[in-house]
């Protein structure tokens, strides 16, 4: 199912977000996507166990319980009467409350990183779709390099550069890395855009650069970016997942998804739930922002076409 | 030796088991051997297959098959030492010489003659300053090393060709482990003419006298090597030695599994109670304790807080040893000396090191730490180091000490270490040989690029290794409580933190091993400093 137009470049529509109609309309609208609420609800739970996990965990993430272990080194096995409700770690740490702290860095990366994934993007696709020929096919071409690049290999040559990583140093590199695809969306809508008639004569009528750019272009790109933006979030969270899961993600000693999957994976044979918990809850927040954005595109491109 | 990583078997130190074939061996030479290949597999490339820097644990066992020194160790229980190259020798004046009758006819696997010289030009390797090697301490003892290896003099004066095969070495004084230190990995014989022809990329062309050859060398894909058709000693069975580089420990086990590796150590932690649940693995897996090993954290006695030797103290009361064993699936012994217990000289009546917290934190307090301090640990990534590393940090936590843990890859530790960069490490110790000489006085004293990684250096501490250095072998008896006097003093001045004794966990394919019911016609026996001998392998 498509849930952004087909390129980047196709045109969006012919209509701009204030003529929805009614917020109420649209609400209604997402509503009645189905997978709307339900990605909703998956987002909004990762979302609480991140901004509650001080509340809402059983136990502090980083305690290694002298009796969360048995005897001869192995892990309890998830217990819902027990203790500990999805079992503990090697180290005898409660699976649970580590997941529920985890979703901290998983929403902290995916939110701060696509912010300014969305940001850079933004800027740079306007930018490009309002200067001369020259620039715009300057910038475009260096967003196709860019684009090209191995992904993870970029962040390893990035995060040996930087030494040592933290949550900050992993936003910072998945947001400056992020941005080519939205520059390429947001430029092929501005480049429609600014051809409208509306447009058009407000460029004929001497409107700066940056008026054109904030008063006509970016209003009409918004609905989109928001897609777009819903996505990369989700994309953000697996790779942050992969760089901890890699070890060049947050520290080792802060509970997250990705470092729990790779550790899930060494103790697979003895204590398989290490896996497959925070396998789950990456699914969860993941596909949650996935629906979300699929359900938007419906709401915003029937109200927009 | 220092252990690169977390493999408590063989090479240079360590345990290493080897299957005895009764019929086959005594017969010597018999029916050729078949297509037969003995695979292991390593997480990581084997470092180096030159004598040099060699002893690491991947590096000896894939030097052991192509190289002889000349003594080496018998493959029984108790460490003991027989001829290799050299045939017979005899020792004089009171122990400070040595004469050793060599081989006629030996070859090495390229055809070129073994030569009585090129023992000289093997041990000289190890002296020169340029070649950096770890084990330059161990040959000191050999007259006019000191100069040769200050640059002051053109050759050893104390090693001496005496005769077509005969070369006399003479030590400056008597060292009654010394023919131990000529067992050792870092002590095999290569080629001369190859290594002078190959310099530093000599060791991917390693030739030796050894039973087999090396064919290829894939970095971090695969070594292989064959049987010697030089060899002056029996042929081997196993035709082929394969070693596959690069995957991980989960890997390795699951290929053991699916009968791609036929040995593997150690078992990996977190791998021991299920082999031990599984009935088809548990007939394949041993496990030996007091074999010479220990792994300890260090503490650069020149940095910050630990110049204080109270919170040296604090640091070692803050750790739950047992934890770290309960972690092992209890394949360990918690640490309360610094000479692991397999070493004669280990004191089984010491006091176990308590877990006291609340006084670790009174010590910090006294030391003028009330609010801690901060410190980072470095590591290998050897998931079994970093996750008890791990609990350490959670128990240093707990008194106010946080430590950020900064791990890399094994060859970078490596690297850092030898460089002296790392003020809180890890460092896992192997017997070299059976001496308490060995470890204490390698790694406590000297420099962090010689093995002091602490670089602590503790004048009474010298004074009573050099004493007891300088004893004969018939004095051990009291040359032991000179080294129980000078740990004494180490255990009070804790430039470490002791861990544990890890035992040595090794799956073995049955394959290789007696089958039950039959009558044993194989044995399996365990020496402390040898790697697996491949050599005396057959396989089924």
């Amino acid at each position: 199912m498509q849930v952004a137009p087909a390129s980047p470049d196709a045109p969006l529509g012919t209509a701009a977000a204030s003529e929805t109609g009614r917020g109420g309309r649209a609400w209604r609208r997402f509503l009645a996507t189905g997978v709307g609420p339900a990605g909703a609800a998956a987002v909004l739970l990762t979302l609480l166990m991140a901004v509650l996990a001080p509340q809402i965990a059983p136990y502090n993430p980083l305690t290694q319980f002298q009796n969360g272990l048995h005897l001869n080194g192995v892990p309890f096995a998830p217990q819902w009467h027990g203790p500990f409700i999805l079992g503990t770690d090697d180290l005898g740490r409660d699976v649970l409350s580590r997941i529920i702290w985890g979703a901290r860095v998983s929403m902290e990366v995916g939110i701060g990183a696509t912010a300014i994934n969305v940001g850079l993007g933004v800027l740079l696709g306007l930018f490009a779709a309002t200067s001369g020929p020259v620039v715009e096919n300057a910038v475009m071409r260096f967003t196709d390099m860019m684009m090209a690049f191995p992904f993870y290999l970029f962040v390893l040559l990035l995060v040996a550069v930087v030494g040592h990583t933290s949550t900050w140093t992993v936003i910072l590199v998945l947001g400056v890395l992020g941005w080519p695809a939205i520059v390429r969306m947001v430029r092929g809508q501005a480049v429609v855009i600014r051809e409208l008639d509306y447009v058009a004569s407000a460029r004929a009528s001497g409107a700066t650069r940056a008026r054109l750019m904030l008063r006509h272009v970016l209003p009409n790109v918004l609905p989109t970016v928001l897609v777009y933006g819903s996505l990369t979030v989700s994309s953000n969270i697996m790779a942050e997942s992969g760089l901890s899961f890699l070890g060049v993600g947050v520290p080792v000693t802060q509970p997250s998804w990705g470092g729990m999957v790779a550790e899930g994976l060494v103790n697979f044979q003895t204590a398989p739930w290490i896996l497959i918990f925070p396998g789950i809850a990456l699914a969860i927040a993941c596909i949650g922002f996935n629906l979300v954005a699929e359900a938007l595109a419906d709401v915003l491109n029937r109200s927009v076409g | 030796m220092i252990r690169r990583s977390w493999r408590s078997l063989a090479p240079g130190a360590g345990l290493g088991v080897a299957l005895l074939l009764l019929a086959q061996s005594l017969g010597g030479g018999a029916a050729a051997s078949s297509g037969t290949t003995f695979t292991m597999a390593y997480q990581s490339d084997v470092p180096t297959l030159s004598p040099v820097n060699g002893g690491g644990y991947e590096s000896s066992q894939a030097s052991a098959p192509l190289y002889d020194g000349l003594v080496t160790y018998a493959p029984t229980l108790q460490p003991k030492i027989v001829p290799d190259l050299a045939t017979s020798w005899k020792v004089e004046d009171g122990g400070r010489v040595y004469v050793f009758t060599l081989r006629k006819g030996v070859r090495y696997s390229n055809g070129d003659a073994f030569q009585p010289a090129d023992v000289i030009y093997n041990i000289e390797q190890q002296l020169i300053p340029g070649n950096a090697s770890w084990a330059e301490s161990f040959y000191e003892g050999i007259a006019g090393a000191s100069a040769f290896a200050a640059g002051k003099a053109k050759t050893v004066s104390g090693l001496k060709v005496t005769g077509p095969n005969t070369l006399q070495i003479t030590l400056t004084q008597p060292e009654g482990y010394f023919l131990s230190i000529l067992a050792m990995p870092t002590s095999y014989i290569a080629d001369p003419k190859v290594e002078q022809k190959w310099g530093k990329a000599y060791q991917d062309h390693a030739v030796g006298t050894g039973p087999y050859e090396l064919v290829s060398w894939t970095h971090n894909s695969q070594l292989v090597e064959k049987v010697n058709p030089y060899y002056w000693g029996p042929k081997p069975k196993i035709a082929e030695i394969k070693f596959i580089l690069g995957p991980s420990p989960t890997t390795i086990y699951d290929m053991f599994v699916k009968g791609e590796v036929d040995a593997l150590s150690p078992v990996p932690s977190n791998l021991v109670v299920p082999t031990q649940n599984n009935r088809a693995l548990s007939g394949e897996f041993h496990t030996v304790a007091d074999t010479g090993s220990l792994e300890y954290y260090f503490m650069d006695v020149h940095t910050g807080p630990f110049k204080s030797v109270l919170v040296r103290q604090a640091m070692n009361l803050a750790v739950n040893r047992m934890r770290l064993v309960q972690l092992q699936a209890g394949q360990a012994t918690p640490a309360n000396q610094y000479l692991p217990p397999g070493y004669p000289g280990y004191q089984p009546g010491l006091p176990p090191i308590a877990y006291n917290p609340a006084k670790a934190r009174a010590l910090l307090k006294q030391a003028g730490y009330p609010h801690g301090f901060s410190v980072t640990l470095s590591v290998n990534n050897d998931p079994g180091v970093v996750q008890r590393a791990q609990s350490v940090i959670a128990n240093l936590a707990a008194i106010g000490v946080k430590v950020t843990l900064d791990s890399m890859s094994l060859s970078a530790y490596d690297t850092a270490l030898s460089e002296g960069k790392i003020h809180f490490g890890v460092i896992d110790w192997g017997m070299d040989y059976p001496d308490p000489q060995d470890i204490m006085q390698s790694s406590l004293t000297g420099t962090p690029g010689t093995g002091d990684m602490a670089g602590w250096n503790n004048a009474k501490f010298i004074s009573l290794m050099n004493r007891a250095d300088a004893m004969a072998p018939t004095q051990d008896a009291l040359r032991y409580k000179l080294y129980d006097q000078a740990q004494a003093i180490a255990l009070a001045q804790a430039p470490w933190i002791p861990l544990f004794y890890p035992n040595t966990t090794i799956l073995i394919s049955n394959a290789l091993s007696p089958s039950p019911g039959k009558r044993a016609n194989l044995g399996y026996y365990l020496n402390p400093v040898l790697p697996i001998s491949i050599q005396d392998l057959s396989m089924r």
